[in-house]
């Protein structure tokens, strides 16, 4: 990696769909404002296309010779705000240590910015935000270069980034606008940067070609042990596991010349799994309502607190 | 959507911060942050500064009380970044209010606007002393010992074209005592308000534009219109404008303090020859009227300027007995030139406005006569 890379200007910046809807959804469904962080890499632009089509008249010149293009692939958002940063707006390195390791985030992830999402508010850093940005951006460079854990030299620090959401709806609910900006931070402020989104289709097959989603996403104890155990088990084992009580001899039957005459036996496995589905959805259900009944709680200390009731 | 009440807490805050302050503080747009619009928790904060109001947005958050606030500041000051200025030990004793946040100190939201105000006042003051103008860094170098002068850069374009400058005069005198038992909780003032263009190179400086500005209140017995400013000499700076802008106004804010005095030795002297005014104006002695009772009974409006007794009393006739059709009392216009002068002891002045009425008497009853509806 380049030494020099932090003295170039982003030349793309970019989002995946997924991840931008995904933040949007997280705003939406919350009641209040919301922050977290995003997840992300550096890369270098590919080259300007190449035509080996010799008698193309034009010749392309870059603008920079290593143009770099920044991907947010990924985001998490905190359960409640304020939660790493003091009222003016000073990183609390042990609180944001504590959250990091917590996630459980891939190693590979770099946080390359936050996001704030609030309602009824100008689309326009404010006071507070601009200094988290700064003092995050700065702690971050002291935690890589604490850790050592990068293979980067300490002398490459990634450009970084700020995500402003607001969003507003009609008073029936039947319109919901969603506004986004991102924001680079540069000698000290926070320049508005224009933001690509990557979809799905011919114009994007380029960078989806160079495009590696990785989302954070937030591991439920148990759940961890279970897909751990599952890669361990053997082929057959997994299979067994889908297909219960369905032996090697019987699903051989089903997926031979005389599979017409086993439909019964299909249904029967189709059975089984929907069996299955159904007792996961139950239990996610369940589980979902706990979290809710345990959101309402909450709500409810704090508003207790603030003296509303 | 409906305006929502703000969760107590918050809503004590912000009503400490407009009733307590001696600044006027404005609330606007009161709005919620939440989804469904419960609570009230963000709104527009008008600053008074510089003779004009700055516009900030207050945002709180009515899930988390315990959080501060947080301002985002108008678009022409995107590099006001108060939280950023100097070392760390410094930002957290200026912001002190801000750093050691208690939601639970009703006054603790004025005393963090303060904080930010004094920053901004820095912040704008540093912005125009480095502009490439050597009449407006002179100007500044001069001034800014002055106690409470506030500097304000004016956008027009987005480009900076007009520097203002608001200047408290006659900061010496107590002008708050001019006035027998005030009644004013405010500390009364009166500005310069300099707004100097800003000169391009190569180019001759041109005068700034004048004006003079006063709190409301003060206006109530000191008419600030009526003062005519000295002329600004070219080659001129504010330094030496000042103090004979000084001179006078003193001078004018003396005679205006006497003539309260004035006006109310002619209001007692309306009781010998017209009886007990049915009405004056105890304070400011700028208002009176009495009651003339007989066959033909009308009520007498005495209206009592800051020129007072330079300036005569403004007299108003209404009749008790006449009415138009929708049924108000038929006045006279007003009447404002009879015999006067300044120099009369005030029972002669009421006396020969009780002779000029004896003689107008007649001519307004016919004049109510022909005005009033056929009943």
């Amino acid at each position: 990696m380049d030494t020099d890379l932090p003295n170039q200007p982003i030349e793309k910046l970019s989002i995946s769909g997924p991840t931008l809807s995904s933040i949007l959804q997280s705003f939406s469904s919350s009641h209040g404002d919301i922050e977290g962080l995003l997840f992300g890499h550096v890369i270098h632009l590919p080259p300007p296309d190449l035509h080996d089509d010799m008698d193309c008249s034009y010749t392309t010149s870059a603008p920079s010779p290593n143009p770099i293009a920044v991907i947010i692939t990924g985001h998490i958002c905190f359960s409640s705000i304020s939660s790493f940063y003091d009222p003016l707006g000073r990183i609390d390195s042990a609180t944001l240590t504590r959250i990091l390791e917590g996630a459980n985030l891939p190693s590979n992830s770099t946080i390359i910015g936050w996001l704030f999402g609030r309602r009824s508010a100008p689309l326009r850093p404010s006071m507070r935000e601009l200094s988290v940005t700064l003092s995050l951006s700065r702690s971050l460079k002291t935690l890589e270069t604490n850790n050592q854990r990068s293979h980067q030299s300490s002398a490459f620090h990634p450009p970084f980034l700020f995500l402003l959401l607001s969003s507003s709806s009609t008073p029936n609910h039947a319109i919901h606008t969603h506004e986004y900006r991102a924001f680079e931070l540069k000698k000290k402020t926070l320049v508005p940067r224009s933001m690509s989104l990557i979809n799905v289709g011919p114009a994007f097959r380029e960078q989806y070609a160079s495009f590696a989603a990785e989302s954070a996403f937030p591991l439920i104890e148990g759940v961890e042990g279970d897909v751990k155990s599952l890669i361990g088990i053997k082929k057959n084992q997994m299979l067994d596991r889908i297909a219960e009580g369905f032996g090697l001899d019987r699903l051989r039957k089903m997926a031979g010349s005389g599979a017409s005459q086993y439909t019964t036996e299909l249904e029967a496995l189709y059975t089984t799994m929907l069996g299955n589905l159904k007792s996961l959805a139950r239990s996610v259900e369940i589980s979902s309502a706990n979290v809710a009944s345990q959101e309402i709680q909450n709500l409810k200390l704090r508003s207790k607190f603030a003296g509303l009731d | 959507m409906s305006v929502k009440a703000p969760p107590p807490l918050i809503y004590s805050q912000i009503k400490y911060l407009s009733t307590k302050s001696p600044l006027p503080f404005k609330i606007e747009q009161l709005r919620s942050g939440d989804k469904i619009g419960k609570h009230s928790d963000r709104f527009t904060l008008q600053i008074p500064f510089c003779l004009d109001y700055i516009k900030w947005d207050v945002i709180y958050n009515a899930q988390y009380p315990l959080v501060a606030p947080d301002f985002i500041f108008s678009p022409e000051d995107e590099d006001f970044h108060p939280l950023l200025f100097g070392d760390k030990g410094r930002t957290r004793f200026e912001m002190g209010s801000l750093c050691n946040w208690n939601i639970k100190d009703p006054s603790r939201l004025l005393l963090v606007v303060n904080e930010l105000r004094k920053k901004y006042l820095d912040y704008q003051k540093k912005r125009v002393a480095e502009l490439d103008d050597d009449r407006l860094k002179f100007e500044i170098s001069t001034l800014l010992s002055r106690e409470g002068l506030e500097v304000l850069l004016l956008f027009a374009s987005d480009r900076p074209q007009e520097v203002k400058f608001a200047i408290p005069l006659l900061e010496n005198i107590p002008l708050n005592k001019i006035v027998q038992c005030c009644p004013w909780k405010q500390e009364q003032k009166i500005y310069l308000q300099a707004i100097f263009p800003i000169t391009q190179k190569y180019s001759a400086p041109s005068a700034p534009r004048l004006n003079l500005v006063c709190t409301s209140e003060l206006k109530i017995v000191f008419s600030i219109d009526d003062v005519k400013l000295p002329i600004w000499i070219n080659g001129m700076c504010m330094a030496e404008y000042l103090p004979n802008l000084e001179n006078s106004l003193e001078a004018q804010i003396l005679a205006a303090g006497a003539s309260i005095g004035a006006r109310r030795r002619f209001i007692e002297a309306l009781a010998p020859v017209f009886g007990r005014p049915v009405e004056a104006d105890s304070v400011y002695c700028r208002r009176a009227t009495v009651l003339v009772a007989g066959t033909f009974s009308f009520l007498v409006h005495f209206a009592l300027t800051p020129q007072f007794p330079k300036q005569q009393p403004i007299l108003t006739m209404q009749s008790s007995c006449h009415f138009t059709s929708q049924g108000t009392p038929i006045s006279s216009p007003s009447l404002r030139t009879y015999p006067w002068s300044p120099r009369w002891e005030p029972s002669i002045m009421v006396e020969r406005i009780f002779e000029y009425i004896g003689e107008e008497l007649l001519t307004f009853k016919k004049y109510c006569n022909e005005n009033s509806s056929q009943r």
